[in-house]
């Protein structure tokens, strides 16, 4: 148990940073994520994405799982938020729109994360 | 007479016969519906066993309806002292009062009995007919009955309750009623559409929340006709006709979960009660006149929901105008891709038509100072996306092979992009209509730009680009033997050269070269394609041809409308005047609610349209036909922010007042008499 908690940290903390995400453009809001061993905001300011741990300013979506996997894929991108929505596997409240604008975005934070941490080895 | 009975409010409907029973099965679409799942599939009334006989329906709105009934008595004769009402109205579900008069000096003691059963089958699965991939559960609580379906996380119950003691089974509902002598007996019976089972409650006081909600729907309705232009003329068909129109757009107002503030017009009942980008859009513009509120939101919302990314899986491609949104189980697991789908190539184009048309009749440049990023994504993705291969064309193609639209165009059946010998064409296809589209709205995107945005070198560019496409377009598309415009340009740039209505939509956009428009007119109104009722989809003699083919022949009252609009853009007065009357003399026959399409049977062989099998009804664009009919009739349009009239009506409709007619002026009045005289 202690190695997953560890592995799911791991995994989000690999997302931490700011990103630049021109289909993002004009776009702007937070989005909390909230579930078990996952807790972040995402401050989205004109194309610029800011991911980060804990709380953040007062969120206009948010985004909660009971579980630590859901919200990861979500922030990872590796699922579809408005599809996770409709399966139940996420709650939502709030600015749905916010949620569908950013939706198809997010396997783009997880590509520069990902060359980020080929570059640097670790979170900006 | 239909034999279908509808009640609806935003995505819930309930379609059921005219006894007020549900029988969905595979492939029917009778049953309760909520977010594009079926939540109960049969709801069948018997009285000892039998089920009663319909006597009448009253059915005059849209949310709610009463049927009365009375049990059969197994001849052809009606002799019971028994009468059965059943009084539904819509509410996150419905709420059914069964009641029960006993018109005999005797008392009477009757089984009532209500058998249900639920699917949750998506719309898709009903439409294909597919088996489901989870489980169906039920269970008899304490006070009521819970039919369930879950696959995974996805969820959802449908709760049955009665306000009367009921003997309840998994299958159903029975009540032993004793009726006194000349006395009554009701039930209220509450079906629930649940959509998140363990954190819904039920509603405290059923029937106060449904009555509140009848009042507000009521009120709501009251508003809207208010609101709405008067139209005084006559010819009364017209007017009923005008009048179901407006009920019609305000029965089909949709709120997705995705954007719960705003409604715009969905589809179609029953298969796309759904957000639809063409379908609001043309509806939006045909409205504009009347209810402006419409084009507003359906450019907000489509703009909200405008593509950012390449998704394959979803044809989506940056500054793209969505196709359809669906809220289903096969949406929810991606074996569709309506999250949302965005295979159409005529709805971005369309979005710009419509803004600049709302910009002109409102005055509203706020809305298009915030549209700004989209605007210019939309018209980016003409240029870099829609047209595919720098030709200077749009045409489509899927990228998704496996459940993609094979026809991102109006007529988007497998089979209605053909050529003249019947042999389909090969993709990727730019049809006729969607250049004409692209054409108008680069114009129309010109006239903003200098306008609200400042930008007169963008406009300059726009202007040329356009300029470009009519002269390219007028050479490329033109058959000159037959002399018509081709249907479509196939993916070997070969003209598919059969004979359709797309070419009335060129005359509305402007495309059309003055030497061609003559020989344009004269085939639509010529017997190939005017029926009589109105052009159909696909002229006689072409080899897809069929009058009961969905696109290849049968006639859609919005293409028609479409198209008397673009006959009178090109100054065609008496043609559209022939063509609008056609159309809605047609109406009378449906009750005075157009379908969404009838068959294309030549009207001097039968005395009535003939009804088009599984024909949506009612249909936003097709009950927004006779509004842009009206609009033509009376040749309503802005110039230099004021409003013209110029009347071309035909005689046997004799006069026309169109009072209050909204837009930047603030309110005025259109009048017009009849002048054009209509060859037998």
């Amino acid at each position: 148990m202690a190695n997953a908690q560890t592995d799911t940290e791991r995994r989000a903390a690999a997302l931490w940073g700011t990103y630049v995400v021109p289909p993002l453009d004009g776009v702007h809001g937070v989005i909390e994520f909230m579930g078990p061993q996952v807790r972040c905001h995402m401050q989205i300011d004109d194309g610029q994405v800011r991911l980060s741990p804990g709380e953040g300013p007062a969120p206009d979506t948010v985004i909660a799982s009971d579980g630590a996997e859901e919200l990861l894929k979500l922030v990872e991108g590796s699922c579809n938020a408005v599809t996770a929505l409709l399966q139940g596997r996420i709650e939502v409240k709030g600015d749905l729109l916010l949620l569908t604008k950013v939706a198809g975005s997010m396997p783009e934070l997880a590509r520069q994360a990902g060359q980020r941490g080929d570059t640097k080895g670790g979170a900006a | 007479m239909s034999d279908r009975v509808s009640i609806l409010d935003g995505n819930t409907f309930v379609v059921s016969d005219r006894r007020g029973d549900i029988e969905g099965g595979p492939g029917d679409d009778s049953g309760l519906f909520r977010n594009d799942t079926r939540f109960l599939s049969r709801f069948v009334l018997t009285i000892d066993g039998k089920r009663p006989t319909v006597l009448s329906i009253d059915d005059t709105k849209y949310f709610c309806t009463q049927f009365f009934l009375t049990p059969s008595s197994g001849t052809i004769y009606v002799n019971s002292k028994l009468s059965v009402w059943r009084t539904r109205s819509i509410a996150d579900g419905f709420n059914e009062t069964v009641h029960l008069f006993n018109h005999a000096s005797e008392p009477l003691q009757v089984k009532v009995e209500i058998e249900v059963d639920a699917d949750f089958a998506d719309l898709f699965e009903v439409k294909d007919k597919l088996p489901k991939k989870g489980e169906l559960y039920r269970r008899v609580e304490s006070d009521k009955l819970v039919l369930g379906y879950k696959r995974e996380r996805f969820n959802r119950e449908t709760w049955i309750t009665s306000s009367e003691p009921a003997r309840m089974t998994e299958t159903g509902l029975s009540f032993e009623v004793t009726l006194p002598s000349h006395g009554g007996w009701s039930t209220e019976l509450d079906v629930a559409a649940v959509l998140r089972p363990g954190k819904s409650l039920l509603r405290a006081s059923p029937t106060a929340a449904i009555n509140a909600t009848q009042r507000e729907l009521g009120t709501e309705l009251n508003r809207w006709a208010a609101d709405a232009p008067r139209l005084d003329c006559s010819w009364s068909p017209l007017e009923r006709t005008y009048e179901q129109s407006l009920v019609d757009l305000a029965a089909l107002r949709f709120r997705s979960p995705l954007v719960p503030d705003h409604s715009m017009p969905a589809a179609g009942l029953p298969w796309f009660m759904a957000l639809f980008g063409r379908d609001s859009l043309l509806t939006s513009y045909q409205a504009l006149p009347f209810t402006p509120e419409l084009a507003r939101t359906s450019l907000r919302v489509l703009a909200a929901l405008q593509a950012r990314t390449l998704d394959p899986m979803r044809d989506a491609e940056p500054g793209k105008i969505l196709h359809e949104l669906r809220l289903g189980e096969l949406t929810a697991f991606e074996e569709r891709p309506h999250s949302p789908y965005f295979g159409a190539a005529d709805s971005t184009p369309l979005f710009l038509i419509l803004l600049d048309e709302y910009e002109r009749w409102s005055g509203d440049r706020e809305l298009c100072r915030q549209l700004e990023r989209e605007v210019r994504a939309a018209v980016h993705w003409i240029d870099a996306y829609g047209d595919r291969d720098g030709d200077g064309y749009v045409e489509y193609e899927r990228r998704n092979q496996e459940a993609g639209l094979e026809n991102q165009c109006w007529k988007d059946s497998w089979d209605s992009i053909a050529f003249a010998d019947g042999t389909l064409a090969s993709l990727p296809r730019a049809t006729c209509e969607i250049q004409g589209y692209v054409y108008d709205a680069k114009m129309r995107t010109a006239r903003l730009a200098r306008l609200v945005w400042n930008d007169p070198k963008w406009a300059e560019q726009l202007e040329q680009q356009a300029a470009a496409l009519k002269k390219r377009f007028n050479r490329d598309f033109w058959c000159e033997k037959r002399e018509f415009y081709a249907l479509a340009l196939d993916g070997q740039k070969k003209q598919v050269d059969s004979l359709t209505s797309n070419i009335g939509h060129l005359l509305w956009s402007g495309i059309v070269d003055a030497d061609k428009v003559q020989p344009v007119v004269s085939h639509l109104m010529s017997d190939k394609l005017f029926t009589g009722w109105g052009i159909r989809t696909m002229a006689v003699g072409e080899g897809s041809y069929n009058p009961i083919g969905y696109h290849v022949g049968a006639v859609w009252p919005h293409d028609n409308s479409f198209i008397a609009w673009g006959l009178r853009r090109y100054g065609y007065r008496a043609e559209a005047a022939r063509l609008a009357l056609g159309i809605l003399e047609a109406a009378v026959y449906f009750h005075n609610r157009l379908p969404e399409a009838f068959a294309g049977y030549e009207r001097e062989s039968c005395r009535f349209p003939v009804e088009y099998p599984t024909a949506c009804s009612p249909q936003a664009w097709a009950s927004g036909a006779p509004l842009l009919m009206i609009r033509s009739l009376l040749g309503l349009e802005v110039e230099n922010g004021h409003l013209v009239v110029d009347p071309a009506i035909p005689v046997p409709i004799e006069r026309m007042e169109l009072l209050d007619i909204p837009g930047r002026w603030g309110k005025a009045d259109a009048f017009g008499r009849a002048r054009i005289q209509i060859a037998a």
